[in-house]
């Protein structure tokens, strides 16, 4: 009788530790898969403004040589282009981005070279003889847009910079539903 | 020793419920009948004809005319219509929540009770069990006497109550149940409340859709003897209420909406057997169209 009883006090006690650990394992995959439901939304880093209006951050840019420059041409790793703003957040209903955009080159040197918009062909700017220039435009759009620097040939990129298109990310989480409601 | 057991048990449950949920993310992307954008409200107004019976002994049933409906959800904090909660885990099958509501009962004795504010009728707020004093079924055998066979006894103070506790939603396959499990948190019944529910889509009619639900809710002793006991006249016992609800919606435009839906719920015994209470069933029912306002 005292054999079963301890026996039977051991059990309890395993028992007890076996519902214990479940529990504790329980919490830990809670805590450690929380963090993974719950984090930032994709591309919603600090740097996004919100509203369709663009947060004022501006980049230099400068490309590589193409193989296509002549040797008499622009040293384009002297040619410095900045856009402002450099990212465009689409919140809520917001469809696309309607801002005006700043774009600023410089050079150590005179050149002579277009601005261009790749999704806007028709927007041309070109200098001639000058070491620096700026351009603001009007923008209407809804996916990234590539600013480029050409030489006058248009045919060699000088310099590149892209102004982003973020989309906020929207959360979604289920309804609630009520039983006892008059329409649920 | 038991309580400990069934403590540990209860939280082993909890734990490996809240892992469950928390592990699967929510299968929502976008707006849908099912889910909502976080950050988001919607109210809307129903404009019909309905009414739901009073089983209280000489109670005016309860007409529906306008049925107001509000809700807001935030990531974790909600609020749909009276009923505030925090949402703890929104899982693809399960969501647990921590909510708030009041308690159901109190419509039936005060017009002017914030429930039948959202069942608003030009009648809501004359009622006649407003009053100092309410009367007592007669006896069967005077039966033939009625309503001048009826005792009339002093009214007691039903307060408006709220009830808390946690609320677990699931879902498997088409079917989506509930179950809250509440406690009065007001101080007036001191008593608790199990709701649980299942429902489903059923089917197609006319350019809508057919919903069933069914369920039932169990009050405690204390809740009960709260709203229809009496002292030295009746002492309840608990009570569990079933019920089923048939639905129907079919959108008309945009903005606007059929909504049809009978509600019936059968009476446990210890509030049908109150002498304040004469019918063994409520039933709502209701048939308008609902403008969506916001959503």
């Amino acid at each position: 009788m005292h054999q079963w009883m301890g026996s039977h006090k051991r059990f309890g006690a395993i028992r007890r530790r076996w519902t214990g650990l479940a529990a504790a394992v329980g919490l830990l995959f809670a805590a450690g898969a929380l963090p993974a439901a719950s984090g930032p939304p994709p591309g919603g880093s600090g740097t996004s403004a919100s509203g369709s209006s663009a947060k004022g951050l501006s980049a230099r840019a400068s490309v590589p040589p193409t193989s296509g420059s002549s040797a008499g041409g622009p040293s384009d790793e002297d040619i410095h282009l900045e856009i402002s703003p450099r990212i465009c957040t689409l919140t809520g209903n917001d469809k696309q981005c309607s801002i005006p955009v700043h774009a600023q080159w410089r050079s150590k040197h005179d050149e002579s070279l277009c601005l261009v918009i790749l999704e806007h062909k028709e927007i041309q700017r070109c200098w001639e003889h000058y070491s620096a220039g700026t351009y603001t435009v009007e923008l209407v759009f809804t996916q990234d847009v590539v600013f480029q620097l050409r030489d006058v040939s248009l045919e060699h990129v000088l310099a590149s910079e892209a102004l982003r298109v973020i989309r906020e990310a929207i959360q979604y989480r289920h309804r609630r539903r009520q039983p006892w409601n008059i329409f649920d | 020793m038991a309580r400990r057991r069934v403590g540990a048990a209860a939280a082993a449950i909890v734990c490996l419920l809240v892992a469950t949920a928390a592990f699967a993310e929510s299968e929502c992307t976008a707006s849908t009948d099912e889910c909502v954008a976080v950050g988001s409200w919607s109210f809307s107004v129903a404009l019909g004809a309905g009414v739901r019976t009073n089983p209280i002994f000489d109670g005016r049933d309860i007409p529906l005319i306008l049925v107001p409906q509000f809700s807001y959800y935030g990531k974790r904090f909600f609020i749909d219509n009276l009923d505030p909660g925090v949402t703890l885990f929104d899982g693809e099958s399960n969501t647990l929540s921590l909510v708030a509501s009041p308690g159901y009962d109190r419509v039936f004795f005060y017009r002017s009770d914030l429930q039948n504010f959202f069942v608003f009728s030009p009648t809501s707020f004359t009622g006649n069990h407003s009053g100092s004093t309410f009367l007592v079924k007669p006896p069967p055998q005077s039966a033939q006497e009625t309503p001048a066979g009826a005792q009339e006894f002093p009214q007691p103070a039903r307060k408006v109550t709220y009830l808390a506790g946690p609320e677990w939603t699931f879902k498997r396959g088409s079917m989506t149940g509930q179950v809250d499990y509440l406690h009065e948190i007001t101080g007036h019944t001191h008593g608790d409340e199990l709701r649980a529910a299942i429902g489903m889509p059923i089917g197609s009619l006319l350019g809508g859709s057919v919903s069933a639900r069914t369920g039932l809710t169990w009050k405690s002793a204390s809740t009960v003897n709260y709203y229809y006991g009496y002292p030295g006249l009746y002492q309840a016992g608990w009570a569990l209420n079933p019920f089923v609800k048939l639905g129907y919606s079919r959108p008309l435009s945009r903005k606007w909406q059929l909504d049809a839906f009978v509600h019936v719920e059968r009476l446990g015994n210890a509030i049908s057997d109150s002498p304040i209470v004469d019918r063994h069933y409520v039933t709502t029912a209701f048939i308008g169209a609902t403008y969506v306002f916001h959503k």
